[in-house]
């Protein structure tokens, strides 16, 4: 699951030579807060799944963390 | 189905606010290019000695003209707003008396897709008889409803009125209206003006929204609705002339056409010049592309709004 998160992240940023961690931040990655929202949405369509934007999302090990949940 | 629009006007407070005025005056954290960045949005118009009523009585009259149509043959008058200066008598009961007419007169409030709501109460008031030509009045002041200190959202809004006259016609294909219960993704709470002894006394909040959720929603909901009317139709996207969408923010409709992978010109925007002017944004759009000559006879419109509730709906008009 990590791997597509980072898949979608470096075409989301459109650089193939970032380094992604869990614990790498939407704010590292210079995303404004409706960025990091079109990141989830882009994360929903490639995995076929729902985010539940209830939490606070700031880090790519949020959004495994609620998925991990959903699941 | 029913209806056509017959015409159609505005009513716009004469005090524009640019986004380093408003940071001025305000003395918020902010500047012109985050603001714009964030939102699209670069100036707004905000009521200072107008009221929410003159606004809307100056659409409501502007539509009429528009239409050729004198007040005595309206035969009903639908308004579309969170609140006029009175809780009652209603926003559209206000223009009913400026106008001269004798209608019946009702307020609906379904947040910014209001316009929407009263579009298909007109075409079932039409389709049943009980009504041919009906007068839709929409209007906003948003400014009276936010936290000025709050930079999240007192750079989002504008203040205006809308209308449009309907009456029996071919031209709406399409209308589909539908409520995702959240309520707490926008809201706002209104101070009762009673003095109850036996109850605990309400506080006003003002308006709130949960920025990142709205965003989701709203583009998530506006793909739906476009998908949905386009296959309920048989019809391709490219078939659409104008898409009018409710200008919320133009990052909102940006990613929803990036998405949609739609034309980007076929989505008419005034965001930047009023901001968000909730229920009022897309009848005053319809306006200002009528005033342009950019609606033709046999164009197809496709509309779509989301707003609090959630509430949001479609509908798709060949224009006659």
């Amino acid at each position: 699951m990590l791997e597509d998160i980072v898949e979608v992240i470096k075409e989301y940023k459109n650089d193939s030579t970032l380094t992604i961690t869990p614990e790498t931040t939407f704010a590292s990655l210079d995303l404004d807060s409706l960025e990091s929202v079109e990141l989830v949405m882009k994360i929903e369509e490639k995995l076929g799944v729902s985010i539940d934007m209830n939490g606070e999302i700031t880090c790519v090990n949020d959004v495994l963390t609620v998925l991990e949940t959903a699941n | 189905m029913t209806i056509k629009i017959l015409g159609t006007g505005i009513g716009i407070p004469s005090r524009r606010v640019s986004n380093d005025e408003l940071a001025h005056i305000m003395g918020i954290d902010t500047t012109d290019e985050w603001i714009q960045t964030m939102t699209g949005i670069s100036h707004r118009n905000i009521c200072t000695t107008e009221t929410l009523v003159d606004l809307a009585n100056q659409a409501a009259a502007s539509a009429l003209k528009n239409s050729s149509i004198h007040p005595t043959q309206i035969d009903y008058i639908l308004g579309a707003t969170m609140g006029c200066e009175t809780s009652t008598p209603s926003l559209a009961s206000h223009v009913a008396d400026h106008i001269g007419a004798t209608a019946p007169s009702v307020d609906l409030n379904a947040a910014c897709v209001g316009f929407l709501y009263c579009l298909d109460y007109a075409s079932a008031l039409i389709a049943t008889g009980r009504a041919t030509t009906v007068l839709i009045v929409t209007g906003e002041r948003m400014s009276s409803h936010v936290d000025w200190s709050d930079r999240r959202t007192c750079i989002l809004f504008g203040d205006g009125a809308a209308a449009v006259v309907v009456t029996k016609g071919q031209g709406l294909k399409y209308i589909n209206l539908q409520t995702r219960p959240d309520m707490d993704v926008i809201t706002m709470k209104r101070k009762m003006s009673g003095t109850n002894p036996l109850a605990t006394p309400d506080e006003a909040t003002p308006i709130f929204l949960d920025g990142q959720k709205v965003f989701k929603y709203a583009v998530s909901l506006m793909e739906e609705e476009i998908i949905t009317a386009l296959n309920t139709l048989g019809w391709h996207a490219d078939e659409i002339d104008h898409y009018l969408i409710h200008q919320a923010n133009r990052r909102i409709i940006d990613f929803a056409i990036s998405r949609l992978e739609l034309s980007p010109e076929k989505f008419p925007m005034n965001i930047a010049e009023y901001g968000n002017m909730s229920a009022v944004s897309i009848p005053a759009l319809l306006h200002e592309l009528r005033m342009a000559h950019s609606i033709q006879p046999g164009q197809k419109l496709l509309l779509c709004a989301f707003g609090a509730g959630m509430t949001c709906g479609s509908s798709v008009i060949e224009w006659e």
